[in-house]
This record gives C-alpha cells, structure tokens and sequence, in this order.
C-alpha cells in the first residue's frame, strides 16, 4: 500500500513537471514569435492551439494513471 | 472568421457528430454502459478544447494589450479529467471508467486525424 502511494505521488508530481514544462515552451516560443511579428498572430495561435492540448494529453494521462492505482490501493 | 475560429468550429462539429452517435448507441443498445462513459468522456473532452481555445485567445490578447493575466489553464483541465473519472467511479452501474478515458482522448484523435482530410479535401476542391 506504501510503496503504491508513492509510486502515485512520484507519478503525479512528474507528470506535473513535465506538463509544466512542456506547456510553457510551447507557450513561451508563440508568444516569443507573436511579439517578433504581430502580423502572424493567426497562424501561430492555431499552432499553440493544437500544440498545447499534445503537450498536455502526457501529463492528464499520467494522473489518470496515477488516480487508477490510487483506487487500487 | 479567423482560422483559430474555423478551426474549432471544425473540431466541434466532428466532437458533436461523434457525442450524438455514441448517445444514440447508448439509447438503442442494451446495458451499453461503455457507449455512455465515452459519451461522457468525450463532453468532458469537448469543454477542455474549448478552455483550450479561451485561453490561447487570452495570451495573445495580453501579449498584444501588454497585460498580465492570471490563468488557471493545464490544472484546470487536469481538474476537469478528474471530476470526469469521479463521476465514472459514482456511478459505476451507468458508466463504464475505460469508456470515460477512451472518450477523454477523442480530442487528441481529431486533432491527430483533422489535418490529414483537411489538406486532403484542400488540395483536391
């Protein structure tokens, strides 16, 4: 039971690292790009926006794991 | 209508047609406990594209208006997927929990899929 609480805690929290990380490049490149060229804001904003929820599904899946294994304890 | 605009009109529109056929199935098939909980989990996924959508439009706006906001973003939506498999779990004999979580990746599927008939159906009309 211990050893699972962990395995969830370590998931969860590396998940969310990794989320973190993942979200704020993407992030951090278009609103890099759009500062640079206002004019491409269209195209670049549908990139984030496709770029975002990929980065993310990593992260959400890893909790809905993480969340799995605490319902099996 | 800009293309951030168009596009998820595009995804709704797919999003919709596959949240009704999964309901209809749930209607028309007995005990189709799975066919509900991916019904549900794709709703849930429908409403995290579009936290998805208002908060790309935020950060673009903030950058142009030279703004700080505060969002809530990946924890909302991270939230949102548990509140979906809570309501899974509540309500077992309705819902089946592996139909929840297939249901959450629809979403992914039509943003995987969606370029491949768009530029399809671009290049040849």
């Amino acid at each position: 039971m211990g050893i699972v609480a962990i395995a969830v805690a370590i998931v969860a929290s590396f998940a969310a690292i990794a989320g973190a990380f993942g979200v704020a490049i993407v992030v951090k490149s278009t609103l890099q790009g759009i500062t640079r060229q206002p004019e491409i804001r269209g195209p670049l904003q549908t990139i984030m926006f496709i770029g975002v929820p990929l980065v993310e599904a990593l992260p959400i899946f890893a909790i809905v794991i993480a969340f799995l294994l605490l319902g099996n304890i | 209508m800009n293309e951030l605009e168009s596009l998820l009109k595009r995804y709704t529109i797919y999003s919709v047609i596959i949240i009704g056929s999964l309901i209809l199935g749930t209607l028309f098939i007995s005990d189709a406990t799975f066919l509900a909980g991916m019904a549900v989990g794709a709703i849930f996924s429908l409403l995290n594209l579009y936290s998805t959508y208002f908060q790309v439009k935020r950060l673009t706006s903030s950058v142009m208006d030279s703004k700080v906001r505060f969002s809530f973003g990946t924890i909302g939506r991270i939230i949102v997927v548990l509140l979906a498999l809570l309501i899974a779990e509540e309500f077992p004999q309705y819902l089946d929990l592996t139909g929840v979580i297939i249901g959450l990746a629809f979403k992914y599927c039509i943003l995987l899929i969606d370029p491949i008939f768009y530029f399809r159906t671009r290049s040849t009309g």
